[in-house]
């Protein structure tokens, strides 16, 4: 696929309609919602999204840690990760955790280009 | 779980409840921001105009899917199969109407427009916070959420798209700290997903994901973590 023409805009056409879809139907659906809780509840796919979500992040994070080069890289970011780990799970907000694990980040990597 | 028996006093007025959803929604746009910002980056680095990538944040409005985009574009990815991993990717958006449902208000008008502003984010912030909203006012808090939510992810590929190129050059380390968003908000949201229940599922989907990734397979990662995990889900059954 290109950046330009019509593949391109049929492409985002079908990814926003797909999106809409995808967060509409449970909506359209509602005299089969059980059927959709009873797969949410009881089957394995309860475990697609968080599974998703751990390939995605997989697919992001380890291209990143593989260029990194030397302890003055490796560890601003281990530890940025490690912080955004630790606000997830004890605040159980995304956002917070996302600004705990920049802000750490960025004073590790500021630490480390003075040391 | 304790339910409260009533709102507080500033959810019980429809402009308080607008407002609480606005403030409920702080959180969610301080995260979106830097990634948003990051996403114009790289949009105009893929070689897309500036239009073509503002305008896919306001029609796609879905993080991981648009990145997928990206990165489809710079290794030519057929549309087809960018298509099909788009529909993976957002299937786990099946599961939130259900769980947010009853929290909803009933016409299903209400409900359709919500659904556009139905993220990741926006409804683990809904679901979690919800039910302290007095019905009457729920549909006004969550769109003010949803919408919140919304224009602070096109503000901010607007600002990475005209402003991005700017703060390349004049805070390097800004924009490699703000790059650091990404990454940590896929942990996050794997770190929330993470009961004890789907615990295995998810380092199954870790490790074969990051293997894959590893070997330069990106795209094939997210689905082979997706299939590794359900694989691993053992779900309990009823007695």
């Amino acid at each position: 696929m290109t950046g330009g023409g019509l593949e391109f805009w049929g492409a985002v056409i079908a990814m926003a309609a797909i999106t809409y879809l995808t967060r509409a139907l449970p909506f359209l659906l509602s005299a089969r919602s059980r059927l959709l809780r009873r797969l949410a509840e009881g089957s394995s796919l309860a475990a697609l999204g968080p599974a998703l979500l751990a390939g995605i992040a997989a697919a992001v994070i380890v291209p990143d840690v593989m260029a990194l080069a030397g302890p003055a890289q490796w560890l601003p970011y281990a530890g940025g990760l490690a912080a955004t780990a630790l606000a997830a799970r004890r605040l159980g907000n995304a956002g917070v955790a996302v600004i705990t694990g920049v802000a750490v980040y960025g004073v590790l990597l500021a630490l480390a280009g003075h040391a | 779980m304790s339910r409260p028996s009533a709102a507080p006093p500033h959810l019980a007025l429809p402009g308080g409840a607008g407002l609480a959803g606005l403030k409920a929604c702080l959180p969610v746009m301080i995260g979106y921001f830097p990634v948003a910002v990051t996403f114009g980056i790289a949009g105009l680095a893929t070689g897309l105009s500036p239009l073509q990538v503002v305008l896919i944040s306001v029609l796609v409005y879905a993080g991981a899917s648009q990145f997928l985009l990206l990165a489809s574009i710079k290794a030519g990815t057929p549309w087809l199969w960018v298509v099909a991993l788009c529909s993976l990717l957002n299937a786990r958006h099946l599961l939130y109407g259900p769980l947010l449902s009853r929290f909803l208000p009933e016409p299903l008008r209400a409900r359709l427009k919500i659904a556009f502003l139905l993220t990741d984010e926006v409804f683990a912030t809904a679901f979690s916070r919800i039910e302290h909203v007095a019905p009457a006012h729920r549909n006004r808090w969550m769109t003010l959420l949803g919408l919140g939510a919304w224009l602070t992810w096109i503000a901010g590929t607007a600002v990475g798209v005209y402003a991005g190129d700017g703060l390349e050059r004049h805070f390097p380390m800004l924009s490699q700290v703000m790059r650091f968003a990404l990454p940590a908000l896929f942990l996050a949201l794997v770190c929330q997903s993470a009961t004890r229940a789907l615990r295995w599922p998810i380092v199954a989907a870790l490790g074969v994901g990051a293997a894959f990734a590893a070997s330069g397979h990106t795209t094939l990662a997210i689905l082979a973590g997706a299939v590794a995990g359900c694989a691993c889900h053992r779900p309990r059954r009823a007695p």
